[in-house]
């Protein structure tokens, strides 16, 4: 089994790699100093490249003296446990993402709402009024404290200003 | 006693006052809400302080500091879940006082030595910032770069388990600052033609990232705490006799906070499991400790709250932030153009006394406000997890995007946190991260300035005996770190095969 140690060494690795690969292409500047746009990348991709082999390395070590022990069921429970957590931490992002893409549409108030029920869905919260009542709630009050109150600028909508305007 | 005069006119001529105690309010909620650490509830608010006047957005995020330091106890107390890590040795006297039926007294015993630690840290931070920083006027491009170097040497050792991982994550935090266009030539570096990365990535989302919303993500699936806090607890202040008994462990905190609050990387929690442990060594009573001991309560809650203090004053003298609500202090000085060193002494000094006011009247606001507070805690703290966090993440939303007006940082943001969770699964630090990307322009710009004067001669390194002296200090730090590991890791593997023997 590989360690995880390895699996973040290899990880890093190829980071370093793309990051130096990038750094040779930063253009050079006749305004530039002697260290020029990429030295400061250059070296932070070789110090990059160097720890993470040795973190690699350390994590073959650490496999072997581990690797004859077959997994009992708790490791494998771990493991099962560890990627749905991994995968809910994704679909939780991908609200944010939705929030993205919605918000510009229905605007920050409505975008609020919507965002407080589909985490509180996400989070199993069962559908109810009171859920509803509390996101538009959330919404309003978000909408007046952030942009009446302390006046930042927050997503407008779009598809109210399209419908005024038809 | 200029400065004294210079303060009582701040008071009255600037919002200083409603600052802070707002900072302090926001400060005891965020940190009464399980899972939402100090830095977080600093993080959160740290967007909304665009805007603002300097002083004022200082104040509020200090005051939200000492705030969030008392508020970890009230859950520690009520329902054995600590609301900040630095609030975890509170939970072992704290929660067994309740059990007792006297969880006003430990509310009260943990904000009276709240203050006591506080008023303690802020006279240090006042006496030893200034001189401390006057040793800046001394340093060189090339002392900087060492400066730099040592900051990052000693978190990454210190903040985590592996000195490698800690160096690794910073390392990608500078690698992250380095993204936008070069100060020098103007050159664009890593912006892959975005315009909206031409400016480079803020350590403000960073920090949001790495600190609030992967907290949200380890958090999602997780049940609710499922124990209802007592919603007629009142808080009951020590008298005199409670306070004499108080007074050791709470100086033995005070100690153990200034000493960790000075070393880069200890921060609260470790302060106050010290704390704990030499009061029960030095009590008189330490059959006590563990089963309701009020003095088990006075020392770790005196030890974080000094280090709310002591940790500022790395911070404002080099720019070397201690915990991770120093890192996000740091930020929020960054985000208005105030770089610490002697040089924010002199040209912002109204900021430094703004700083200092404030949290005085955090530390002494404490009182009221603690008590008049609590009911709203106990309420939040009883609403069911999965409104808390989607009001977290709303609030998230809406303050990253108040910095830019850019769905563009929302989703640098997401990333940030995705990371950031994976980051926590595989044992990777996150101070050393931010710390790299908050140190990386200085130590990018002092390297390159070095070798703008040596004309390129490595050595210029080795002649400056400040910036020598902080690299040698940084290597031996890097060494120690990385042989207590390998001595770790070598007893690890002779038990694993013990086990397997």
């Amino acid at each position: 089994m590989i360690h995880k140690d390895s699996i973040a060494g290899g990880l890093l690795l190829a980071l370093a790699a793309g990051y130096y690969g990038m750094s040779r292409n930063i253009p050079a500047s006749s305004l530039s100093d002697e260290v020029g746009a990429d030295g400061m990348p250059n070296l932070l991709a070789v110090a990059l490249a160097i720890v993470a082999s040795l973190l690699l390395v350390k994590g073959l070590f650490a496999s072997r003296q581990t690797a004859p022990v077959a997994k009992s069921g708790e490791d494998s429970e771990n493991d099962a446990y560890e990627h749905a957590g991994i995968r809910r931490a994704i679909g939780f992002a991908a609200l944010g993402v939705g929030y993205m893409v919605f918000a510009p549409l229905v605007g920050f108030a409505a975008g609020i709402a919507m965002i407080v029920v589909a985490v509180a869905l996400y989070e199993r919260e069962a559908f109810s009024s009171k859920l509803l009542a509390i996101a538009v709630a959330g919404g309003l009050g978000f909408w007046l404290v952030f942009v009446r109150l302390l006046g930042t600028e927050q997503p407008a909508s779009s598809l109210l200003a399209f419908l005024m305007n038809s | 006693m200029e400065d004294l005069t210079r303060s009582l006119t701040l008071l009255y001529t600037t919002p200083l006052v409603p600052a802070a105690i707002a900072g302090l309010v926001w400060g005891i909620i965020g940190g009464a809400l399980p899972g939402i650490s100090a830095s977080i509830t600093m993080a959160l608010l740290l967007p909304f302080t665009y805007g603002m006047d300097p002083m004022i957005a200082i104040v509020l995020l200090s005051s939200t500091y000492i705030g969030a330091e008392y508020g970890g106890s009230i859950p520690a107390i009520l329902i054995r879940t600590p609301g900040t890590n630095s609030a975890a040795a509170t939970v072992i006297d704290g929660y067994e006082m309740k059990r007792q039926g006297r969880a006003g007294e430990a509310l009260g015993i943990s904000l009276w030595s709240g203050v006591v630690g506080s008023l303690v840290g802020l006279a240090l931070l006042v006496v030893m910032t200034e001189p401390l920083s006057r040793l800046a006027l001394l340093f060189t491009p090339a002392s900087y770069f060492g400066l730099g170097i040592l900051g990052i040497s000693i978190i990454a050792s210190l903040s985590g388990d592996s000195l490698l991982k800690g160096l690794a994550a910073a390392i990608v935090g500078l690698m992250i600052s380095t993204i936008g266009t070069d100060p020098i030539s103007g050159v664009s570096r890593f912006t892959f033609q975005l315009p909206d990365l031409i400016g480079g990535i803020k350590p403000i989302l960073v920090m949001v990232g790495l600190f609030a919303v992967s907290e949200l993500l380890m958090q999602s699936g997780t049940k609710g705490l499922g124990v209802a806090a007592e919603s007629k607890v009142r808080i009951v202040l020590p008298k005199w006799p409670m306070m004499k008994r108080l007074a050791k462990p709470q100086a033995i905190g005070c100690v153990t906070g200034t000493f960790e609050g000075l070393m880069p990387g200890g921060g609260g929690s470790i302060a106050a499991f010290l704390a704990y442990n030499e009061a029960k060594r030095w009590s008189t009573k330490p059959e006590e400790f563990g089963k309701g001991s009020p003095e088990g309560i006075a020392a770790p809650e005196a030890a974080n709250n000094t280090v709310a203090s002591t940790s500022l004053i790395p911070l404002l003298s080099f720019g070397i932030p201690g915990s991770n609500s120093a890192a996000v202090l740091l930020g929020g000085l960054l985000i208005h153009g105030l770089l610490p060193g002697p040089r924010l002494f002199e040209q912002n000094n109204d900021v430094i006394l703004g700083l200092y006011t404030g949290s005085l009247i955090a530390t002494l606001g404490q009182i009221l406000v603690g008590i008049l507070i609590l009911p709203v805690c106990m309420w939040l703290v009883n609403r069911p997890r999965p409104y808390l966090a989607a009001f977290v993440f709303a609030l998230i939303l809406s303050g990253i995007f108040t910095i830019n007006s850019t769905m563009f940082d929302i989703g640098l943001v997401l990333a940030g946190g995705v990371i950031g969770y994976l980051m926590r699964l595989s044992g990777f630090p996150f101070l050393p991260a931010v710390l790299g990307v908050v140190l990386g322009p200085m130590i990018e710009g002092s390297y390159r300035r070095s070798l703008l004067l040596s004309g390129g001669d490595h050595m210029v390194f080795l002649e400056d005996k400040i910036g020598l002296g902080l690299l040698v200090v940084a290597m031996i730090f890097a060494v120690f770190s990385l042989s207590r590991e390998i001595k770790e890791s070598r007893k690890t593997n002779g038990k694993t095969k013990g086990i397997s023997a």
